[in-house]
């Protein structure tokens, strides 16, 4: 039976912490109703639900803002002593150095499409016909992240595929903090891997120091697996 | 100076969290500046103003801000302290863990980051609020975490009147019951 109008006034209004003594004691009685109980975890369950997804809106804006500060500039005047054209030199070279930045930034997705591959299932792969329930490496392979995110982790081979899981799901910053860790393990299968996607990670995020860094040592290194992709991303990184 | 504090506060509760970006750019570069003195990691300074914004705004939309008071800077800046102060305590702990076990540390972290909020039966509301219209959704962002009354809501979505949202709230929630219904 659905509860009345009043009870669930009552349970919006707890939620604001908006209740009078006496509604609260009120409420108090009415919880032993399971029915009531019922509803008033549900209501507490969507407060909490929404208030974790307009959080993430929220710092989605934020990381947004972060790309989009203004640039101040200081006008020179007819009367300039030699410090101050050299003031207006560094701002010049400042400016163009930052509109770099922003080819570099506004070129950065295209080339991340270009590089960027989900990783492949080198452990568990599915095979034809296989009706067992899925692993979390093959959660991955068949593209399911979230599931991939919500299982527990057994092993460092688990937590690299929820790295990646991650960053398919567009939680860069976590995915890049997991694999950093992972870039540095020289015991770890898959390091190779972890700095690749760590680069395109910093790639995506527009952060081209870090990115090219990572990239550079890839690069270098005639043993790492991912050589040549990092070689040709840096060739055309530069060129931008 | 109260008078701006105010003017922000209203322009918070009006326009939502946009009405946060003159002050957002204002005063992060001091912020990241100030906070050197606790870690030299410009990642965890950044995450750290971005947690103190959020816990302001938040704040503003709870009715506990009180312009007369303090400044926005001042809450913001405290706000960040005490974040980050308190995540480099907790970070510190695992890292002594890390060289223990890094599984286990990343297993903490990955739990932290994921779970920390939500267990399995909000992740499943949450998915299922997700499904619902878009009008049903910012009914109940504005409803739940903007903490806007049922007459605020008329005006910013432009209903008829206060029973036709109420109406509506009722409908948005019937819907999200039936979509965990046919998940169970």
């Amino acid at each position: 039976m659905a509860l009345s109008v009043q009870d669930i006034r009552l349970i919006e209004k707890h939620l604001k912490d908006e209740l009078s003594p006496e509604e609260q004691i009120t409420l108090e009685d009415k919880k032993k109703d399971p029915e009531f109980e019922a509803e008033l975890n549900l209501y507490l369950t969507i407060q909490k639900s929404t208030t974790n997804f307009s959080r993430l809106d929220v710092k989605k804006d934020f990381k947004a803002w972060d790309q989009d500060e203004p640039i101040r500039l200081n006008p020179l005047k007819s009367s300039t002593t030699w410090w101050k054209i050299a003031a207006g030199l560094v701002i010049l070279v400042g400016i163009v150095g930052l509109l770099n930045k922003f080819a570099f930034n506004s070129a950065a997705p295209d080339l991340y499409t270009q590089y960027y591959e989900p990783y492949p299932n080198l452990l568990d792969p599915i095979e034809k016909g296989e009706s067992t329930s899925p692993s979390l490496t093959q959660l991955y392979e068949l593209e399911n992240y979230e599931a991939v995110i919500s299982l527990p982790m057994t092993t460092a081979v688990d937590s690299f595929y929820v790295a990646l899981s991650f960053m398919e799901l567009g939680n860069q910053e976590f995915a890049t903090e997991l694999l950093q860790i992972f870039s540095r393990r020289e015991d770890f299968r898959f390091k190779d891997a972890a700095q690749w996607y760590l680069a395109l990670n910093f790639l995506r995020e527009g952060q081209t120091t870090l990115c090219k860094q990572f990239l550079m040592e890839i690069s270098i290194n005639e043993n790492h697996d991912f050589r040549n992709p990092a070689a040709e991303l840096l060739g055309k990184i530069g060129s931008n | 100076m109260t008078n701006e504090n105010l003017k922000l506060l209203e322009s918070i509760l009006q326009e939502g969290h946009q009405a946060l970006k003159p002050l957002y750019q204002e005063i992060k570069p001091a912020f990241l500046k100030y906070m050197q003195r606790y870690t030299p990691d410009p990642d965890i300074r950044l995450d750290a103003f971005h947690e103190a914004m959020l816990a302001f705004y938040e704040y503003c939309l709870a009715g506990k801000y009180n312009p007369d008071r303090s400044a926005p800077k001042t809450m913001v800046f405290m706000m960040g302290r005490a974040y980050l102060i308190n995540r480099l305590k907790l970070e510190q702990r695992n890292l002594y863990q890390e060289t223990e076990t890094i599984d286990s540390y990343i297993k903490y972290r990955v739990t932290q980051q994921y779970h920390s909020s939500l267990s399995e039966s909000e992740i499943l509301v949450r998915d299922a609020i997700l499904k619902l219209g878009d009008k049903c959704r910012l009914l109940l962002q504005l409803f739940f975490y903007r903490n806007y009354s049922i007459e605020a809501i008329m005006e910013n979505m432009k209903y008829k009147n206060e029973n036709v949202v109420s109406s509506h709230k009722s409908r948005c929630i019937k819907q999200l019951k039936e979509i965990l219904q046919a998940k169970s």
